[in-house]
């Protein structure tokens, strides 16, 4: 049995704007073991985002427990790595000195551990002849590589991916999601994947958490096991990918 | 790459063509009409449609010219005046952009200066031109003082927008890369805002020789500014034309300067 890497116990959240009280969340409780990948689906507006944010310490839980490794989540930690929609590079920084953000800002920057790792990484991952170039000649999927190995950087346990794919165009897409999917796998990574796109979750997830209209719960989980099929792309033309993908559809549908 | 000879196609060339044409017929466009007006100018003071003694004429501005460049004085003025307006530039973009530091810093401290920032930004600040003279004594002082108060507002404003203008989830990536603020500041905040900083110069640049200028006409024994006032006092026209044209050649030089500066970074 794999231990837990992230616990949700009934967790509530509730935040406060001018006119009233909105609850986000009612209650949310699921767990995510280690080297699992989970995709969380539900409809626009349903708080997947505040999920992501919960765990990554930016917000605080109304009621209920969260737990990183067995320990409650009080502050932002270095154990979480942050994946967002955009790569977020910085286009005055090269590549290299963009990947090592996390670890200049540890004061790391010199550690030759480190340096072989993010070397190594850059090196499998076709990026070793861009490390002096700066972002903006790469290309879409590069970018969103590097965005990756700049998060692999400082080694988190889990990874939170906050839809990272809906800003590329579809072919783009495609192509980066099996990318960095294998990327995470890998180097076995845990990872928590938010995203609107049912196929996306389907593709890469081991398990898809089906989450209510606000105030929302968690409506349902899935187990996917499409494992016969390696990739994200493949997986898209299993047998069942269609059948799961109704199933899903229908519960996500249905709130709407 | 290498010298390789690169063969263009038919259609490519013409379009070389075309775009070194359309340069060359604005540049001759700008000549005729400098040219043009200049040659106007003198032909109608010539021939006396223009009296020279209230609208001047560009050879007796040369010759004004020749006469104080000769005798040194010119450079004596331009040295005034240059010195007052680097300095007070230089000033006021630092300390600017110091105090848009700490507002950025400080949201509490942001929000209860609002109405002062406003109030001041909104204030033609030459009003303030006899406050200064007693303050600061009449002199070059007063004059960088002057300056200051001109450009520092808005590069105060200006920067403080491009600090506040970063994007929320580079932010909240520094947050989970575990930056503190000092950190998200100097290796995001700041960097992310140089392309602003470099048009703050730009924009200062103009705002400083205006600073100056404007306190050279309050308060001044020499400098541009100065000559341009006497030169309007004895009813001079030469004088004021030619030190005008001074300040044309350095204000446009000033930001010639920056322009450059700014495509060297941007490279």
């Amino acid at each position: 049995m794999k231990k837990d890497i992230l616990k949700f116990q009934n967790v509530a959240l509730s935040y406060q704007t001018n006119d009233s009280e909105i609850t986000a969340l009612k209650d949310i409780s699921f767990d995510v073991k280690a080297g699992e990948f989970v995709a969380i689906v539900g409809p626009s507006g349903c708080g997947k985002t505040t999920i992501l944010s919960l765990v990554a310490g930016l917000l605080k839980a109304s009621s209920g427990k969260i737990l990183l490794e067995g320990e409650e989540i009080l502050a932002t930690s270095k154990k979480i790595g942050y994946m967002f929609q955009h790569d977020h590079l910085f286009e005055w920084r090269t590549i290299w000195q963009n990947v090592m953000l996390g670890p200049e800002l540890e004061g790391k920057k010199k550690s030759p551990e480190i340096i072989a790792r993010v070397t190594e990484l850059l090196e499998k991952y076709g990026l070793k002849d861009f490390i002096k170039s700066k972002p903006r000649e790469l290309s879409g999927g590069m970018r969103q590589r590097v965005a990756l190995i700049r998060t692999l950087a400082t080694n988190p346990s889990i990874l939170l991916l906050d839809e990272p794919f809906s800003a590329l165009d579809f072919q783009t897409r495609l192509k980066v999601c099996d990318d960095v999917y294998n990327i995470i796998k890998s180097e076995n990574k845990t990872a928590l994947l938010v995203t609107h796109d049912i196929s996306e979750a389907i593709s890469m997830a081991d398990k898809v958490i089906i989450l209510s209209k606000r105030p929302s719960y968690v409506k349902d989980i899935k187990i996917i096991d499409l494992k016969d099929y390696p990739t994200p792309l493949e997986r898209r033309e299993h047998p069942k990918f269609r059948e799961l993908f109704d199933e899903i559809w229908k519960e996500v549908q249905f709130e709407e | 790459m290498k010298n390789k000879k690169i063969i263009y196609s038919k259609e490519h060339e013409k379009y070389l063509k075309n775009i070194k044409k359309d340069k060359i017929t604005t540049l001759l466009a700008q000549i005729i009409i400098f040219v043009g007006l200049i040659g106007l100018w003198e032909l109608l003071t010539a021939v006396g449609a223009l009296d020279p003694f209230f609208f001047s004429s560009p050879s007796r501005i040369v010759s004004t010219l020749a006469e104080f460049f000769s005798s040194g004085e010119m450079f004596t003025h331009i040295g005034v005046t240059l010195y007052e307006t680097l300095i007070g530039f230089l000033i006021a973009t630092f300390l600017g952009t110091l105090i848009a530091i700490i507002l950025w810093w400080s949201e509490k401290l942001r929000k209860i200066l609002d109405p002062y920032i406003v109030v001041i930004n909104a204030l033609p600040k030459i009003a303030l031109g006899p406050m200064i003279i007693i303050w600061f004594g009449a002199g070059t002082t007063a004059i960088i003082v002057m300056c200051i108060l001109i450009c520092i507002v808005i590069t105060t404003l200006s920067m403080l927008n491009a600090f506040l203008s970063c994007d929320k989830d580079k932010l909240l990536l520094m947050k989970s890369l575990g930056a503190n603020k000092f950190q998200t500041f100097f290796k995001l905040v700041f960097p992310n805002a140089f392309g602003e900083l470099i048009s703050v110069l730009k924009i200062n640049v103009g705002m400083s020789w205006v600073g100056t200028i404007m306190g050279e006409y309050l308060t001044s024994k020499a400098g541009l500014g100065y000559l341009i006032v006497y030169g309007g006092q004895v009813f001079n026209l030469d004088l004021v034309m030619a030190s005008t044209v001074i300040l044309c050649i350095l204000a446009g030089g000033m930001y010639f300067i920056v322009a450059r500066l700014e495509a060297r970074f941007k490279k």
